[in-house]
């Protein structure tokens, strides 16, 4: 097969859309000869397809058509769209780098090396986000716990009513050290009411786990104080905190000084 | 292996500002675009006026061109819409001419479609689709099929060389040598009809 017909196979195989080299399509297009046997290549496909219309004869149109971009000078580079640009010149980028170099595997390599990083990095950004927010969700709810825990120590522990550091309210306070519960096991549902005339009886075993009566008591506790505690408790009962502090309320409630006995 | 591999090789050529790959289009799909112009105009010389424009506007508008779609469906609108213009360029001329009575057969329409009517125009159209389809009963029975398979049921070399039983490069070259034949025989009857 001589030159001739080498390039006219090229051109046959080209036309049916089989991929060719670079340089390949620049040496058809820089024949002349090439040019004239791809448009008659391209009429036979016509001719059979039925798509040459009667009484029409093209021979030169492609040459006036060529004639007519010539004789007006237009710019490409202004049609051509931000992303077509990049694409060119990331392929003729490309292409250069590969005429440069002559190891085409590491270059390639380098491509995908530079992807890869391209990627690592965008995955670190995405774990670090994550990480921040969780830190963020954890430490907000260690805050609330925190506080819930604090606030039950405050309240519980250090501010006991009835002792004469955490008086609240007008009227005296009375200190009274804990006392052994009695009939623990039926604090359930307490009830605490306290009268004007309260009185606390000094009798452990008169106490009445429904109903707490503080007789003569005189343990100068504010009414409405003890109206803010009960409130909290009815609140505190429908949270989980209701399961720490209940029996803590309860022992406030009843607790009875061995003093007052 | 699909054709429009090839446009889209061209396509980027052209981007790249390379202009020969234009041409290369052109003559891959004028008798295309001037059958589409055809349809709107009933005359070749206006015809090819819009086919002409028709590639000048791609041409300007190649770089805006995302390979989406094929390329020829990408020309085939910009066809349509050329040819429409014109038809509606020409309909808003045709109500501002003044054409006298008496001047009516020697209107310059009037004389065109006259020409298209002459029995020697219609002989030479259908003198091409003859050339044609006598070129290709002339070519061997393999090399007949193949270029019919691939020309007219556009079947790619794999499963012509499946349909054909033989080797791809066996296909490849079927088709080669019956193209090669037929340009022959193209170029023979053309230059005969012209010494006639």
């Amino acid at each position: 097969m001589g030159i001739r017909d080498e390039k006219n196979f090229i051109l046959s195989r080209f036309l049916d859309g089989e991929e060719i080299s670079e340089s390949e399509l620049n040496a058809i297009m820089e024949d002349p000869e090439a040019l004239n046997q791809w448009e008659s290549y391209s009429k036979i496909r016509a001719g059979l397809r039925g798509e040459i219309p009667n009484n029409v004869n093209l021979d030169g149109f492609a040459d006036r058509v060529i004639a007519a971009i010539d004789a007006e000078p237009f710019d490409l580079s202004r049609t051509i769209s931000r992303a077509t640009e990049q694409d060119i010149k990331q392929s003729t980028k490309k292409e250069t780098v590969i005429n440069k170099s002559k190891d085409y595997e590491n270059l390639q390599d380098n491509v995908a090396d530079e992807n890869k990083v391209i990627d690592i990095r965008a995955e670190r950004a995405k774990l670090l986000n994550k990480t921040v927010n969780y830190i963020t969700h954890i430490a907000l709810v260690a805050s609330v716990a925190a506080i819930s825990v604090l606030g039950v120590n405050l309240y519980n522990g250090k501010t006991n009513p009835f002792v004469e550091e955490s008086y609240i309210g007008g009227g005296s306070s009375l200190s009274i050290s804990p006392v052994k519960m009695v009939n623990s096991d039926k604090v359930n549902d307490t009830q605490i009411s306290f009268n004007n005339n309260s009185n606390i009886n000094s009798n452990a075993n008169n106490v009445n786990t429904n109903t707490a009566n503080v007789a003569n008591a005189d343990v100068g506790v504010d009414k409405n104080y003890l109206r803010v505690v009960e409130e909290r408790r009815a609140k505190e009962l429908k949270t989980l905190d209701a399961l720490l502090n209940d029996h803590l309320y309860v022992q406030r409630g009843w607790v009875v000084s061995n003093s007052q006995q | 292996m699909n054709e429009g591999n090839t446009d889209l090789t061209l396509v980027k050529q052209v981007q790249l500002g390379n202009k020969q790959a234009f041409n290369m289009l052109v003559m891959k799909y004028q008798y295309k675009v001037v059958s589409i112009a055809m349809k709107y105009v009933s005359n070749e010389s206006d015809a090819q006026d819009i086919a002409q424009e028709t590639f000048i506007k791609a041409y300007r508008a190649i770089g805006e061109f995302r390979g989406d779609s094929s390329f020829f469906t990408w020309i085939y609108r910009i066809a349509i819409n050329t040819a429409v213009n014109f038809v509606t360029t020409a309909q808003r001329k045709s109500i501002h001419i003044d054409v006298d009575s008496e001047d009516i057969n020697s209107y310059d329409g009037s004389q065109k479609l006259y020409e298209m009517d002459n029995p020697e125009n219609l002989l030479e159209g259908d003198e091409t689709k003859k050339v044609f389809l006598k070129a290709l009963n002339s070519l061997p029975s393999e090399l007949k099929q193949a270029l019919i398979l691939r020309e007219l049921e556009e079947m790619s070399y794999e499963d012509m060389a499946l349909t054909m039983n033989c080797p791809i490069g066996t296909v490849r070259s079927r088709i080669f040598r019956a193209r090669e034949i037929l340009e022959s025989q193209m170029s023979k009857m053309y230059m005969k009809n012209q010494k006639a």
